[in-house]
């Protein structure tokens, strides 16, 4: 008898809202790394930041729009906590 | 002993899980409970003595009191199967369980952690590894994870066996 198609459905929410929770986690890490620069406000002449620290700024902002979107929060919402995401076999 | 009367009981706490693919002891709210996946076959054992009441006529009905981790909806299946050890009948060190009797499809409570009760039906003799009164045996317990399709852990709280 194969795995049934549910628990397949629970293994790839599973494993998807882990991967959400490692996003929401890397934007909070992003968001947190800004405060300090801003805090610090080295001077970026000559660097590879020079004239690009606006770009990084929107692109955090862009990583916590991704990672807190509906589609995300809803893998999280949906993921069954005792479910240990088998029903695929292995996962990288 | 009349029909419907109770033989052992058994709780979680009696449960010995084998190392591959046993089912660990966990709780809820403070009951205990053994938890099964519901991808792989989990099993858990129980040891006892058949009591010297059971008239090994019309055989025993295994009833499992079981709840869900979080499923509401869906079905689980479990199979259930006996070992006799007797007196001088089985050398401990290797397993004999007879095969399987199963209750399948049964549809889960639709409130997760309200416990349902369903039974599995063994005839005397052969069914059941031929236990009689007065005999150790073991009682294997496990969740069909493979053929069911409830998300989630099951949780099994009691056994009862009853004379058919």
């Amino acid at each position: 008898m194969a795995i049934s198609d549910k628990k397949k459905i629970a293994t790839f929410i599973g494993v998807a809202a882990q991967a959400v929770n490692d996003l929401q986690a890397s934007a909070f890490r992003l968001e947190h790394l800004r405060t300090l620069w801003g805090q610090h406000n080295p001077d970026v002449t000559g660097t590879p930041l020079e004239g690009h620290v606006a770009d990084v700024s929107a692109w955090i902002d862009a990583v916590r729009a991704v990672a807190d979107n509906a589609v995300a929060n809803g893998l999280v919402e949906h993921a069954v906590p005792t479910h240990r995401n088998m029903a695929l076999g292995e996962i990288i | 002993m009349a029909s419907g009367d109770t033989l052992p009981i058994l709780t979680a706490h009696q449960a010995i899980s084998p190392a591959s693919a046993g089912a660990p002891h966990s709780s809820r709210n403070l009951h205990p409970i053994m938890v099964f996946d519901d991808t792989t076959n989990w099993s858990t054992i129980f040891t006892c003595i058949m009591p010297q009441n059971y008239a090994a006529t019309t055989g025993v009905t295994v009833y499992l009191h079981y709840s869900m981790a979080t499923a509401t909806a869906d079905t689980v299946d479990w199979d259930v199967s006996f070992e006799r050890i007797g007196d001088q009948q089985l050398d401990v060190d290797g397993d004999s369980f007879a095969a399987v009797n199963s209750v399948d499809n049964t549809t889960v409570p639709g409130t997760a952690g309200l416990v349902d009760v369903v039974n599995v039906p063994f005839t005397a003799g052969a069914d059941m590894d031929s236990v009689v009164k007065g005999e150790l045996f073991r009682l294997k317990v496990t969740r069909d994870a493979v053929s069911d399709d409830a998300t989630g852990n099951a949780e099994l709280h009691a056994v009862e066996i009853r004379e058919t």
